[in-house]
C-alpha cells in the first residue's frame, strides 16, 4: 500500500478528536479541512451529486462531534470515519429506494455538456461514472477506499465488518465489472 | 482485447479512482459548523422541554403523605374486620343450620310429647307404642270433639252478647 496523501499523522487526528471531545470547536475545524475533500469525493463517486455529498459529508463531521467525548481510539481514524461515512451512504440509499429521484430538466444536462471542451474525456467520466454507480454497494466502497482513499485492505476490512478475503473477491469483482463497462471505449 | 490495450484500460481505471474530482465548497466549513450549531441548539430545545414535561410542580407535603398512609392503613383494617364478621357470621350460620336440620329430623321420632290418652293405649300385641302419627283415628276424633265444642262456645257468646231471657232458656234447654 502506498504511502498515505493525507499530511497530517494519524496521531494528530486523535489528538485533535480527544480536544473536540472537551469541546474545543478549532479543532473540529481542523480536521474538518483536513478530511472533508476525501469525504465528498468518496460520497460523490457513489452518489453522482456534489450537492448530496457535501450534505452526507457535514453529517459525518456532526456525528464526530457527538461522538468525540467517548471516543476511544481503538484503530485508525479514517477508519472510524469512513465506518461511519459508509453507514450514512448506506442510510441514504435506503432514503432513496422509498422516495424517488427528482426529475432534472434536459436543458441543465445540455449546458453542463457544454462547459467542457474536451469531450473524450468527458465521455470517458460519464462511463467511468456510469460504470462505477452499476456496482454493488459493498463492491465499490471497497475498490473507492482501496483507490481513492489509499486505505489498506485490513481497514477495509474493518470498515466493511467483514474480512480481508471476503474485501480482496470484492475488489476483483468491481474491476472486473468495470474493465468489461469500460473495453467499449477503447 | 490486446495486453497492452488491458493494460492501458487497467491504468486509466486506478487514475480514474484515485481522482478526486470534486473540491469542498468554499465554505464548506462555515456551514458545517452552522449545521452544528443548529442541531445543537434542537438539542438543548429538546432537553429543557423533556425537563419541562418531566417535571413535577405540586409536591405534597409530609402531613399529606403521612395522612394517606394511615387512611390506607384505617381502610385496610376495616376490611379485615369485615372479612372477619363475615367468616364468623358465616361459621354461626353453618351451625345453627346443623341445628335446626338436626331437630327437623330427629325431632319426631325422639322428642316429641307423648299424649297419655293415646299412646298409653294397648295395641294389638299388647304393647304400648311409643309415638301416634297425627293421622290416627283417636286424633281425629278428638280434633272433631274440639272443633264441635268451639262451635257451641262460639254460639253461646253470641247468644250472651243479645241478651235474652228466652233464648238463653232455649239454649240451656
Amino acid at each position: 500500500m502506498s504511502e498515505r496523501k493525507y499530511s497530517m499523522p494519524e496521531e494528530t487526528d486523535i489528538a485533535l478528536m480527544q480536544q473536540i471531545g472537551s469541546g474545543c470547536e478549532a479543532s473540529l475545524t481542523i480536521l474538518i479541512e483536513k478530511w472533508k475533500n476525501p469525504l465528498i469525493n468518496f460520497f460523490y463517486r457513489s452518489l453522482g451529486s456534489v450537492e448530496q455529498s457535501e450534505d452526507l459529508a457535514q453529517l459525518v463531521f456532526i456525528r464526530i462531534y457527538r461522538a468525540a467525548p467517548t471516543y476511544k481510539p481503538k484503530a485508525k481514524f479514517s477508519t472510524f470515519l469512513f465506518h461511519i461515512a459508509r453507514r450514512l451512504l448506506i442510510n441514504d440509499y435506503r432514503r432513496m429506494k422509498r422516495k424517488p429521484l427528482e426529475t432534472v430538466d434536459p436543458t441543465e444536462l445540455t449546458a453542463r455538456e457544454s462547459v467542457s471542451n474536451d469531450l473524450k474525456i468527458m465521455e470517458i467520466e460519464e462511463a467511468f461514472a456510469h460504470a462505477l454507480v452499476g456496482l454493488p454497494e459493498n463492491q465499490r466502497t471497497a475498490i473507492l477506499l482501496l483507490k481513492q482513499q489509499e486505505l489498506s485492505y485490513l481497514e477495509i476490512a474493518t470498515i466493511m465488518e467483514s474480512s480481508e478475503n471476503v474485501v480482496k473477491s470484492w475488489i476483483f469483482r468491481a474491476r472486473q465489472h468495470l474493465r468489461n463497462e469500460m473495453k467499449v471505449l477503447l | 482485447m490486446s495486453k497492452q490495450n488491458l493494460d492501458y484500460l487497467e491504468e486509466r481505471i486506478d487514475e480514474l479512482l484515485a481522482t478526486q474530482p470534486v473540491k469542498a465548497a468554499p465554505n464548506f466549513i462555515e456551514n458545517t459548523l452552522a449545521r452544528l450549531q443548529k442541531e445543537k441548539n434542537n438539542a438543548f430545545t429538546d432537553e429543557k422541554l423533556n425537563q419541562l414535561l418531566n417535571e413535577q410542580h405540586v409536591t405534597t407535603s409530609k402531613s399529606f403523605t403521612s395522612a394517606a398512609l394511615n387512611s390506607i392503613q384505617n381502610d385496610r383494617a376495616r376490611r379485615n374486620k369485615g372479612t372477619r364478621l363475615v367468616y364468623s357470621l358465616r361459621w354461626w350460620s353453618a351451625v345453627a343450620a346443623v341445628i335446626v336440620l338436626s331437630f327437623v329430623v330427629f325431632y319426631p321420632k325422639y322428642f316429641r310429647p307423648t299424649q297419655p290418652g293415646i299412646d298409653r293405649q294397648v295395641n294389638d300385641t299388647g304393647g304400648v307404642p311409643r309415638v301416634q302419627s297425627l293421622t290416627t283415628n283417636s286424633e281425629a276424633l278428638d280434633m272433631n270433639e274440639l272443633f264441635v265444642l268451639a262451635e257451641t262456645l262460639s254460639e253461646a257468646s253470641f247468644l250472651l252478647e243479645n241478651s235474652n231471657a228466652e233464648s238463653m232458656e232455649v239454649f240451656i234447654q
